[in-house]
């Protein structure tokens, strides 16, 4: 019983991905692309790791989908060339290796005995490990974020100064 | 029924039966308890997961709701710029014009554009309803009057959120009309911009209540409403709220002197009604967590009930959120952006520190 | 078996679809969703892990946060690259942007 939820969450996520690649409208890809994260936060839901979900669905579905398809939008829907067969044929390459090393995973996580924790999400712990374990990075993230946001408005201000 | 209605009312009952039936999956347990409730003691079916989902603060009063607030909006307008407003329809001074207005839409031709994208313009009205109703799970309006009293529901509620601009972009792009684009760009602006302020004015209410659920943030102000804890955060909400459910000093996404109707020019007959319906429900929704954050969600003096708390401090605000349309020009949309990002969130942002400050050297003081 | 194996298989399948997708495509766009389904299917593995290995789960989801807003940042500048290109040459095939070739 306990695998009925996560596989079924995994055939939808994995054709709402297969989907928003194959799509011959990037539109419609973006879309699938949505659903592809509803699908992600779903599995945190199940998880039951809250938190996570929730600013999956914000930042995901609220803001790259929004950009992704605003630069879609701008960039004119179904003007693509598909297909580089020697890539293929490296894709399919690299797909057999992941399968390989998924076994060697399967191989030794699936002999363990392992029931997931009973641990209680609590946001007090979120926050103690943001603060005290991880204040650095977060500066750090700060930093990139910032330095992102000021790249992406340079880059994208240019026309209204040409114009 | 004609030809061109039949995909966009075929939509409808996909998406109807898509929620009906999640519905019934939830609240399997809430039905037989309601079913034994009826045939044992019908007078308790208001405590019954059944009854609040579908009747107090679930489907019949967010139905019902955007109906009364046309007609208050429309009659209060009428009467500040001296107009009689709605008069003839059903009763005293056109009580029933929503009704009439929602039947004459009903049976409206709806006019799908020849090079539109035919399933995603049909399918963005009924969304963006859903989208507008979906919040109304987590405000309480009672301790009990809640539908699910989520751990995280100011979390949820902001994550709702997140999804309007995409609907909104979505039935932009899939008219295939300038006006409808120029105005879902400016729609996406405005949403995606306003998001951050109301997040961050949101904030000191979690703070002061130490919890993220909605209905913890309520009773915590039974003493004092948060909105004289932190003014500034309340009025940086209230102003994103206005900019959010595109109000009138910020709707340059439909302004009509300029884009016709913004993003819902192609829109026509129910489709249409259903955008104007989830402008309502968004505007209920908000009107309800501005409620709860700042003005004490049903906590207040013990003459009247909880509920009716709730219900008189929900109607003050949906009446001043609809009165700005009739007091207030059009700002221009740079002019909003730069309000947004230049004073709106550095003043939260000031809010939230002064506000660590108090809580750190004056403990007891505040919160 | 364990619950662990169902979250690490679809994490590996996500991962080969990404993967998939970014040898294959063209599109700069198309390219920019292979990445993002990679980054998700990191992120799956990162909450399944601290849920079934018992690591503190604070810790995972600040670092699972870490990568969403890391990913944010690079959807935002890659984008931005996106259009400029689309306004220098009309198209925005990768396997055309060649000027930074030595």
């Amino acid at each position: 019983m306990d695998y009925i939820v996560p596989l079924a969450l995994m055939a939808f996520s994995s054709a709402a991905a297969l989907f928003s690649l194959e799509s011959k409208s990037l539109v419609y890809g973006a879309i699938a692309l949505a659903v592809f994260f509803l699908g992600l936060s779903l599995f945190f839901f199940y998880l039951d790791l809250p938190y996570l979900a929730i600013f999956q669905l914000a930042v995901y579905v609220g803001a790259i989908v929004v950009l992704i398809m605003f630069t879609v939008m701008i960039v004119g829907d179904k003007q693509t060339r598909e297909g580089r067969a020697p890539l293929v044929v490296l894709g399919a390459l690299g797909f057999v290796s992941m399968i390989t090393s998924f076994a060697y995973a399967m191989e030794y996580f699936g002999s363990l005995d392992l029931v997931p924790s009973a641990q209680p999400f609590s946001m007090a712990s979120l926050s103690a490990a943001i603060v005290q374990n991880y204040g650095a990075v977060i500066l750090v993230l700060a930093c990139l974020l910032t330095a992102s946001a000021y790249g992406a408005i340079a880059l994208a201000r240019k026309e209204a100064e040409e114009t | 029924m004609d030809d061109y209605s039949r995909p966009f009312f075929r939509a409808i009952a996909v998406t109807s039966l898509l929620v009906t039936a999640t519905a019934l999956y939830l609240l399997k347990g809430d039905i037989m308890n309601a079913l034994e409730v009826l045939l044992t003691d019908p007078l308790a079916i208001t405590a019954t997961g059944l009854f609040r989902a579908l009747v107090f603060p679930g489907l019949l009063f967010i139905s019902v709701v955007p109906l009364m607030a046309e007609w208050v909006e429309r009659k209060f307008v009428a009467r500040v710029q001296v107009r009689v407003g709605p008069l003839y329809v059903g009763g005293p001074e056109g009580l029933l014009q929503p009704v009439a207005d929602m039947f004459k839409l009903l049976f409206k031709e709806i006019i799908i554009p020849k090079n539109a994208d035919r399933p995603i313009f049909l399918m963005a009205p009924v969304f963006a309803f859903v989208l507008g109703a979906l919040p109304t799970i987590v405000i309480p309006y009672s301790p009990s009057m809640v539908i699910w009293n989520y751990g995280y529901g100011v979390l949820l509620f902001f994550a709702i959120l997140a999804f309007f601009p995409l609907d909104v972009l979505l039935a932009a792009w899939s008219s295939n009309n300038k006006y409808s684009f120029i105005g879902g760009l400016r729609a996406l602006y405005q949403q995606a911009s306003y998001e951050i302020p109301i997040f961050l004015s949101a904030l000191p209410a979690v703070m002061l209540a130490g919890s993220f659920r909605l209905a913890d943030i309520a009773q915590a102000q039974s003493k004092v409403w948060f909105v004289f804890l932190a003014p500034v955060s309340a009025a940086v909400f209230f102003v994103s709220m206005l900019a959010e459910m595109e109000r009138i000093p910020f709707d340059m996404p439909e302004a009509d002197s300029e884009l016709v109707s913004g993003w819902t020019t192609e829109y026509s007959g129910m489709a249409w009604g259903l955008y104007q319906f989830s402008i309502y429900v968004k505007m209920l929704a908000f009107a309800g967590i501005f409620v709860v954050f700042f003005l004490g969600g049903w906590t207040g003096p013990p003459v009247l009930p909880a509920v009716a708390w709730s219900l008189v401090k929900v109607s003050v605000v949906i009446l001043v959120l609809l009165s700005t349309r009739a007091f207030w020009p059009r700002i221009r949309i740079d002019q909003l952006i730069r309000a947004g990002w230049g004073r709106l969130i550095p003043l939260a942002i000031l809010n939230i520190l002064l506000l660590v400050l108090f809580q750190h050297y004056l403990p007891g003081v505040v919160g | 078996m364990n619950g662990l194996v169902v979250y690490i298989a679809a994490s590996t399948v996500f991962l080969a679809i990404g993967v998939y997708g970014l040898l294959s495509k063209r599109n700069a766009i198309r390219i920019m969703f292979a990445i993002e389904i990679i980054i998700n299917a990191a992120n799956l593995n990162i909450a399944a892990f601290a849920r079934y290995m018992s690591y503190d789960l604070g810790q995972a989801q600040a670092v699972a946060t870490f990568v969403i807003a890391l990913a944010a940042a690079e959807a935002a500048v890659g984008l931005a690259i996106i259009i400029e290109v689309f306004r220098l040459r009309g198209r925005v095939d990768v396997d055309e942007m060649k000027e930074m070739k030595g």
